[in-house]
């Protein structure tokens, strides 16, 4: 032996070891074959695995992404609304702005109104929905095309058509009120 | 026995089938010395060098000791089925001689599954498989001089549990 384990093994050793038999290396190459097969079928079969997972994970996103699509737009107005205002909506709250400013403050509202979009343009004068209504609700009523002219205390307190019940107490986004497209009542996208 | 290295340092790795009777020889050796057994001892080498084949591109460069690993970790489970079968049947019906023989092997395989699994490995490759330590480094994926201090202490906790 080369290495330095003083024979510790030596008395294990087979006295008369076999050479390999005549058929062995054929079995032996047998084998192998059909160890390889199954590695490549166990390797194979895994790929399939992670293919019909991801194209099941892809679908179902894809699926989920349709159907949750048009609920997010009738979830967005109650939280606030886009927060990308639109031009309609810049003129509206300017109107609204300028309306409040002509109306005055309100008794029991020193403070003027919570705005809903954006407390530097409204004054001091425009109401507020009060302590327990949500303060940023929008009014997707009062900007529908062909209502009438906003009265000068429409600033802002929750219409008959808005919904705030659905808006959660933690509304305070100063997005400015969505686009009547967005409320609840538009038609269905899609 | 002169040590061949088959599919180590040299520039051109065999064919399996060139390289396959000094496989199967040092294959058959370790497991020889760990079971005793000629049959099992045969069955361990070809299925090593079964498993060496079916990966032969990526072992050719290093297969003697890449066998020796393998028919090592293949005797040893062999061991262990037979331990547990023995302790099943209650060591009924065994020889004298072929228990002592299998006692041996039993107390080696337990001396060496005390062994830290560094040291096992070092153990088999270097002692029972017989290859050399540049052999074991390349196996192991180690220096040199780890495979002489991972050897040299497993062969000394080798010596205090079999006490020879």
């Amino acid at each position: 032996m080369t290495d330095d384990s003083g024979g510790l093994f030596d008395h294990l050793d087979d006295p008369a070891p076999p050479l390999p038999p005549a058929n062995a290396f054929a079995g032996v190459v047998a084998r192998g074959q059909r160890i390889r097969r199954r590695r490549h079928a166990i390797a194979a079969g895994s790929a399939a695995v992670a293919v019909v997972v991801l194209g099941a994970g892809s679908v179902g996103l894809a699926a989920a992404m349709r159907a949750g699509g048009p609920t997010g737009l009738h979830e967005l107005p109650a939280h606030g609304g886009s927060p990308t205002p639109t031009a309609s909506e810049h003129r509206h709250h300017r109107h609204e702005a300028t309306s409040a400013a002509v109306a005055g403050n309100q008794p029991g509202h020193p403070d003027g109104a919570v705005s809903p979009v954006r407390p530097s343009e409204l004054p001091d004068g425009c109401p507020s929905p009060g302590p327990d209504t949500q303060p940023p609700l929008p009014l997707p009523s009062i900007d529908l095309p062909g209502s009438p002219a906003p009265s000068p205390d429409s600033c802002g307190t929750p219409g008959p058509t808005a919904s705030p019940s659905a808006s959660p107490p933690d509304s305070g986004s100063p997005s400015p009120a969505p686009s009547p497209s967005e409320s609840p009542s538009a038609a269905p996208l899609g | 026995m002169a040590l061949g290295e088959v599919g180590l340092a040299q520039s051109r790795p065999l064919a399996f089938d060139e390289a396959f009777p000094r496989l199967f020889s040092v294959a058959y050796r370790v497991a020889f010395r760990l079971l005793g057994d000629r049959s099992e001892a045969e069955d361990v080498a070809q299925e090593a060098c079964a498993r060496a084949y079916s990966r032969w591109a990526r072992v050719a460069d290093y297969a003697e000791p890449w066998c020796v690993r393998v028919a090592g970790n293949l005797a040893l489970d062999v061991l262990r089925a037979r331990t547990r079968a023995a302790k099943r049947s209650g060591g009924e019906g065994e020889p004298a001689a072929a228990a002592s023989v299998i006692d041996e092997r039993v107390d080696l395989q337990r001396a060496l599954a005390a062994l830290p699994r560094r040291q096992r490995e070092a153990v088999v490759l270097r002692y029972l498989g017989d290859q050399s330590e540049q052999q074991t480094a390349t196996i192991l994926g180690c220096s040199v001089g780890s495979v002489k201090t991972h050897a040299s202490r497993g062969l000394a906790r080798l010596r205090e549990v079999i006490g020879r």
